[in-house]
């Protein structure tokens, strides 16, 4: 009985206040085909490699919607579940299957929340990684999705923001690609998290024209791989002394050994999967 | 002459003791006997006395924080601190008695010697009153905090319990915290190499090399960082999260297995009565959360300050060490090696924290292991503080390990790349390491981010030999076979001895043989045994038979005492003359 108020206390506060509810679909693929675990891609970066999936997640924030006047209005997400935590949405396209066997069995392909009633809108502006003052925050105190040991980051302080792990033709060991904030240094107060990280590395991210009822957030494995030899090395630990971070942060449009940030590729604009 | 000897003395002379707990009184003093049983009426008295001539400079509270001893040219001493149960009633006596020069006046005159006497239960009891003070702070557990060491921090949100150090103990050494079920934190951290592993660097569940070596977890909770070169790792409850859930390298190998692992310690029946008794607030308390907090807990346990060194500071045993040793001792704190700057303070390094320290200090140092010919002159995979910073002049630097127990950790240096302590003082000796081939080549002593302290220095044959001497002095014969650490899944459990953590002085009331005890008049054990007097009588269990029968109404002994559970043993009893 207590749990029905709250429900519609809750609705009533909404309706109030007038809002649209607003579902960001994701899907990752490679090139136009869809990503997923157990399956083997062939052309993959610069040495046209054969890659088979091993892990795929990412947290995105501050997701926002472009309005017909040009504002950007803040996407208020919904919360109670195990994907949304305050403004982070933790996206995951690995099911625990096949290579990705590290991984979880359920997936998350959208983020769902609510934008302000009578509005029109055509843009879609988010961010890559966890939010500074999140970032930091002990896994083991915190719900989900900051819970997991597979996205901490404990010897940074922080969290991984990506999670993008596959096997090559050259590598079949694994090639890794952690994103994250590195070059952390701990504040003058002791247990307190870090004041500053030298690179931050979050990815700001933009698709005009974007209208979630019928577009979808396109995750390219292969655009993000592009410039990349993924036959030689480990990956990229978002090290600025590893050269493989080189071509994958060009791809995100973070800045890299002196080269300045610019737009990132790894995400476009698409449609739904043809049949879904 | 005497002029001479008053020099040498000075510097010791302007406080009660200095940094590392040595008091300016002579040795010779710190064998004084009270000859005064503490009362009510002593302690009433001597606290009047203070009133009357100690608390304008000390305060009432003997913490010195008053008007007039700020503007005094020696601060006086601040009598609450930790410090003060480094020093004995007799030092304590003797600097009341004769003062300290440029410091403290001399009531030798004034006071009687009675009255002296008294007010070393009250400045006694000051420093009791604080350390009980502090334990609301840190929780029902009763440390048995080695003689002289400060109580450590602990975090509000997990205070100290028997319960917790139990299950942490048990969690310690579970295979179950790796994937494989291969190793646990004790697989790498072993008890008889004072919790390191012998090896140069770390080998993983899955064989992974780590690219530094596991570092002692001996008195780990007074450590301001906790690993080799991050200064993000400064709690232990967020450290064991590192091995468990670490991927560079793959050490336990459980990321992304945090619900499995919970489905194991679930499975287990020690830990389905413990985890609710150690978090008994907690409707789920079988977590990650809580798996770390317990293992930190027990990691918070292991103290050591009972190695055959401090048995000399403390003025127990004045042939505890050689005089090589004694003689390698006034090396290691002389000017011309430097060792203690890095390696100062009771715990021998200069990354230091503890309940009531201001701020944590945290130091890291670049000693010249390495001088290569790239950007960092450091091998890439431990570049030091360089990982964090990116500041080249970081590049290099490591934290200076304790000292403690030396001996028994070996190999040396962050990435094991020393063999032996007389291949580290040697590389200290020179000021640096020159790799002549190889890929490592180089001239450490050049390293252009080398500690100011590590210079060459000229050290004789002789010298060394005693240097190496006073570094074998630092290790507590305890740590390798404390039972309270050892591996409680293991079945071949063994019964070592037990250390006497605390010395009592009393004299028996009464024996009873079918107990197996005796009551005894005793002193204070400072920090853990208020004393008795002749009305109040506390009972002691005597383990030993042979040492019960010996004991005979009126004796005066001497005895090593501890607790168990609530009751209290007393152990290598030795009679005392009657004076």
């Amino acid at each position: 009985m207590t749990f029905r108020l709250a429900g519609f206390a809750l609705l009533m506060a909404v309706s109030a206040r007038g809002a649209d509810a607003v579902t960001v679909r994701f899907r990752a693929t490679v090139g136009d085909e869809e990503l997923a675990c157990g399956r083997k891609y062939s052309g993959v970066g610069t040495t046209k490699s054969s890659v088979t999936l091993k892990d795929f997640r990412f947290y995105v924030h501050n997701v926002r919607l472009v309005d017909e006047t040009g504002h950007e209005t803040a996407v208020e997400l919904n919360q109670g579940g195990q994907w949304q935590l305050d403004d982070v949405a933790l996206l995951d396209f690995e099911d625990a299957s096949g290579a990705c066997r590290n991984g979880t069995p359920e997936k998350n392909t959208q983020v769902a929340g609510t934008v302000p009633a009578g509005h029109s809108y055509h843009g879609l502006r988010f961010t890559l990684g966890v939010p500074f003052a999140k970032n930091h925050s002990d896994l083991t105190a915190m719900p989900s999705p900051l819970n997991l040991t597979a996205m901490a980051w404990i010897w940074n302080a922080g969290r991984r923001f990506a999670r993008i792990e596959f096997t090559s033709t050259g590598v079949p060991r694994g090639y890794a690609i952690h994103l994250g904030s590195t070059g952390c240094t701990p504040n003058q107060s002791p247990n307190a998290p870090p004041t500053k990280c030298l690179s931050p590395n979050r990815v700001e991210v933009e698709l005009a024209d974007f209208d979630p009822a019928k577009d979808v957030v396109i995750a390219d494995l292969g655009a993000l791989l592009a410039d990349s030899d993924v036959d030689h090395g480990t990956g990229c630990e978002s090290e600025p002394g590893t050269a493989a971070c080189g071509p994958v942060f060009g791809r995100l449009g973070l800045p890299f050994a002196g080269r300045p940030d610019g737009k990132q590729s790894f995400f476009r604009k698409g449609l739904m999967e043809a049949g879904k | 002459m005497r002029a001479a000897l008053l020099l040498v003395w000075m510097p010791a002379l302007l406080a009660a003791h200095d940094a590392n707990g040595r008091s300016s009184a002579p040795l010779e003093s710190r064998r004084l006997v009270n000859p005064l049983q503490p009362s009510e009426a002593a302690l009433y008295s001597a606290s009047a006395t203070f009133s009357k001539l100690c608390a304008e400079c000390h305060g009432a509270d003997g913490k010195s924080r008053t008007k007039l001893a700020s503007t005094l040219p020696s601060r006086p001493t601040d009598l609450t601190d930790y410090l003060m149960q480094a020093m004995k009633d007799g030092e304590i006596y003797w600097i009341i008695t004769n003062g300290a020069e440029k410091g403290m006046p001399a009531y030798g005159k004034q006071l009687t010697d009675a009255q002296r006497w008294e007010m070393v239960f009250w400045v006694r009891e000051l420093r009791v009153r604080e350390l009980y003070a502090e334990r609301i702070q840190l929780g029902t557990y009763e440390w048995q905090l080695p003689p002289g060491f400060p109580h450590p921090k602990v975090p509000a949100d997990n205070l100290m319990t028997a319960e917790k150090v139990e299950l942490g103990r048990l969690l310690f050494y579970d295979k179950r915290l790796s994937a494989n079920q291969k190793q646990s934190c004790g697989t790498c951290h072993r008890q008889d190499k004072a919790f390191t592993d012998g090896r140069a660097r770390g080998l993983g569940s899955t064989g992974e090399l780590h690219p530094r070596g596991p570092m002692s977890l001996i008195n780990v909770a007074y450590n301001s960082v906790l690993t080799w070169a991050n200064p993000n790792v400064t709690k232990l409850e967020r450290q064991a999260l590192v091995p468990m859930f670490g991927e560079h390298p793959v050490e336990l190998g459980m990321a992304g297995k945090e619900d499995e692992l919970v489905v194991r310690l679930k499975a287990e029946p020690r830990y389905a009565r413990l985890f609710p008794v150690a978090f008994p607030s907690e409707r789920e308390p079988v977590t990650i959360g809580n798996t770390t907090k317990a293992i930190a807990a027990f990691e918070r346990t292991l103290l050591s300050g009972d190695s055959p060194y401090d048995e000399y500071r403390r003025g127990d045993d004045a042939d505890a060490i050689s005089e090589s040793a004694k003689r390698g001792e006034k090396l290691f704190y002389s000017e011309r090696l430097e060792c203690f700057h890095c390696h100062g303070g009771f715990n021998f390094t200069g990354s230091l924290d503890y309940l009531g320290k201001g701020s944590p200090e945290v130091e890291f140092h670049n000693t010249g292991l390495y001088n290569l010919k790239t950007e960092l002159t450091y091998p890439e995979d431990a570049p030091g503080l360089f990982e964090f910073t990116r500041q080249k002049a970081d590049a290099g630097k490591f934290k200076a390990p304790t000292l403690r127990n030396i001996a028994l950790t070996a190999p040396y240096m962050h990435d094991g790349s020393v063999n032996t302590l007389e291949e580290a003082i040697e590389h200290y000796r020179a000021g640096g390491r020159t790799i002549k081939t190889g890929p490592l080549a180089g001239v450490g002593f050049e390293n252009p981010n080398k500690s100011e302290f590590v210079k060459s220095f000229e050290l004789t044959p002789a010298e060394k030999t005693d240097l190496l001497e006073f570094l074998k002095s630092l290790t507590d014969p305890y740590v390798a076979v404390d039972q309270r650490w050892a591996d409680p899944w293991s079945p071949k459990a063994v019964t070592p001895p037990v250390r006497p953590r605390h010395l009592l002085l009393g004299e028996v009331v009464e024996v009873y043989p079918e107990a197996g005890s005796v009551t005894l008049k005793h002193g204070a054990v400072t920090g853990f045994l208020k004393a008795t007097g002749a009305e109040e009588t506390r009972e002691f269990i005597v383990r030993d038979k042979k040492e019960l029968d010996s004991l005979q109404p009126g004796a005066r002994i001497s005895a090593g005492v501890r607790r168990r559970g609530a009751d209290y043993v007393i152990e290598n009893v030795r009679s005392q003359s009657r004076r």
